[in-house]
């Protein structure tokens, strides 16, 4: 079978995508499904590049669907807030959550979701400029761009965590010494 | 390619990002698995019908088991197309139907969606005007809803971004006015803990209006139900310049009302 085929060999891809688009692995798993969906109602065999095709279905409906969700996603973190407020989380319970995502996790959730997508299909794929321009119907220069300011923010944050990291290390010298 | 870059690519690499059951998720992407079934019926009547190809050639055309053979095949050919036939319009008939149920049922939720979306949007518009008519120390008003039109959030969104900061579900900075709808499971639950820890309330419009506060904001937060549909409230601002309880108190009786 033709659509099994397909799904067996870009599975992984569009799932992986997906998860780092959207930092939900439950959404990541709806929204590979409706991928498959979305591809099979096409006639895809006739795609030339099918893995570039589905990385695009991929990225815009991850948009669409973040579109979707942004509505809601202050309301969210107010909620989180007051429920916390009443209800203080205990820190062992922070510490589980925080170990269960991991670095790339936390770096890409700092990107503006444009951003995100050029920087997964980069280095996640490794698509060169031009696929990626391809992929997002953008034009190379703006995947430069993306690229640029997306590495940008993402070195901040990491020269960010390595000064916070040797403070650390001088406080707990300092307490061991003390 | 840079450090960084190659840094970024190796945290690709090396995430141990556990895969979902893709099994699973196949066996709901085709649930009706109609074409792996059509595959193997014509897949096995092409094998039947060689077979029987092969032995008229072996007993001859013209001989007695050649013809017995032929009469059979006929049959069978006849026999399977019909059965064939009707399997597959059967079966796309179901298919039909199922799409046709659930295009219904999608329409249907649609509809419900865009009517609740509608009512809201108008007590939303409602809120801004008495949000709008109250003596502000302030020249700008914020108003963060989930369903305002697209265009008003983002002009919204901008807005925050200067005056406001959002950190893991904390509000920072924060200077002016606000007024909140969720409706989430927790509704129940968040009054039930404010109760538990007796939080102060005040009776507004005949609600029970609960009153939060920290070092820099204070809040008012109440449960209403709408349609039958219990949601939680929210107005709140900051301690040191914004909006005072009574005040609060206005816009909690206006929308209520």
């Amino acid at each position: 079978m033709r659509e099994e085929k397909l799904f067996a060999k870009y599975k992984e891809d569009v799932f992986r995508t997906s998860y780092y688009m959207l930092q939900d692995y439950q959404e990541a798993e709806d929204l590979t499904q409706d991928v498959f969906i979305k591809a099979f109602a096409q006639e895809y065999w006739e795609i030339e590049h099918q893995r570039a095709w589905l990385l695009r279905i991929t990225v815009n409906l991850c948009l669409n669907h973040l579109k979707r969700k942004r509505r809601i996603v202050l309301m969210d973190s107010f909620v989180k807030w007051a429920v916390q407020l009443v209800e203080p989380r205990k820190v062992e319970q922070q510490i589980e959550e925080m170990e269960q995502k991991s670095e790339i996790h936390d770096l890409l959730q700092l990107l503006p979701i444009k951003i995100r997508g050029v920087i997964i299909l980069k280095y996640l794929h490794q698509l060169k400029n031009e696929e990626i321009a391809r992929v997002l119907h953008i034009p190379v220069g703006t995947v430069k761009s993306r690229t640029n300011k997306g590495l940008h923010i993402l070195r901040q944050y990491i020269e960010l965590d390595t000064y916070r990291e040797l403070v650390l290390c001088e406080e707990i010298e300092g307490g061991v010494r003390g | 390619m840079n450090d960084l870059e190659r840094r970024v690519e190796r945290l690709f690499q090396n995430d141990a990002l556990e895969l979902p059951d893709f099994d699973r998720m196949w066996k709901s992407i085709n649930p009706t698995g109609a074409l792996k079934r059509r595959t193997i019926v014509r897949g096995s009547l092409h094998f039947v019908i060689a077979s029987l190809l092969i032995a008229i050639i072996f007993f001859g055309w013209n001989t007695e088991q050649g013809i017995q053979i032929r009469q059979k095949l006929a049959s069978f050919i006849i026999e399977s197309n019909n059965t064939l036939g009707e399997s597959i319009d059967a079966q796309a008939e179901k298919i039909v139907n199922q799409h046709v149920t659930r295009l219904k049922m999608e329409v249907q939720a649609l509809k419900l969606q865009l009517e609740r979306e509608i009512k809201s949007l108008d007590q939303q518009l409602s809120m801004i005007q008495v949000v709008k008519d109250l003596p502000t120390k302030k020249d700008y008003i914020l108003l963060l809803s989930n369903y305002l039109p697209e265009g008003a959030y983002i002009q919204s969104y901008v807005h925050i971004n200067d005056y406001l900061w959002y950190n893991e579900g904390r509000v920072n900075q924060y200077t002016s006015l606000f007024a909140a709808k969720y409706s989430r499971s927790s509704s129940e639950k968040l009054v039930q803990k404010l109760d538990e820890i007796n939080v102060k309330k005040f009776e507004v419009a005949n609600y029970e209006v609960y009153y939060l506060t920290d070092d820099n904001f204070h809040y008012l937060v109440w449960n209403q139900a709408i349609d039958g549909q219990l949601a939680t409230y929210a107005v709140g601002t900051s301690l040191e310049n914004g909006f005072t309880v009574d005040e609060m108190k206005k816009v909690v009786e206006a929308y209520i009302d």
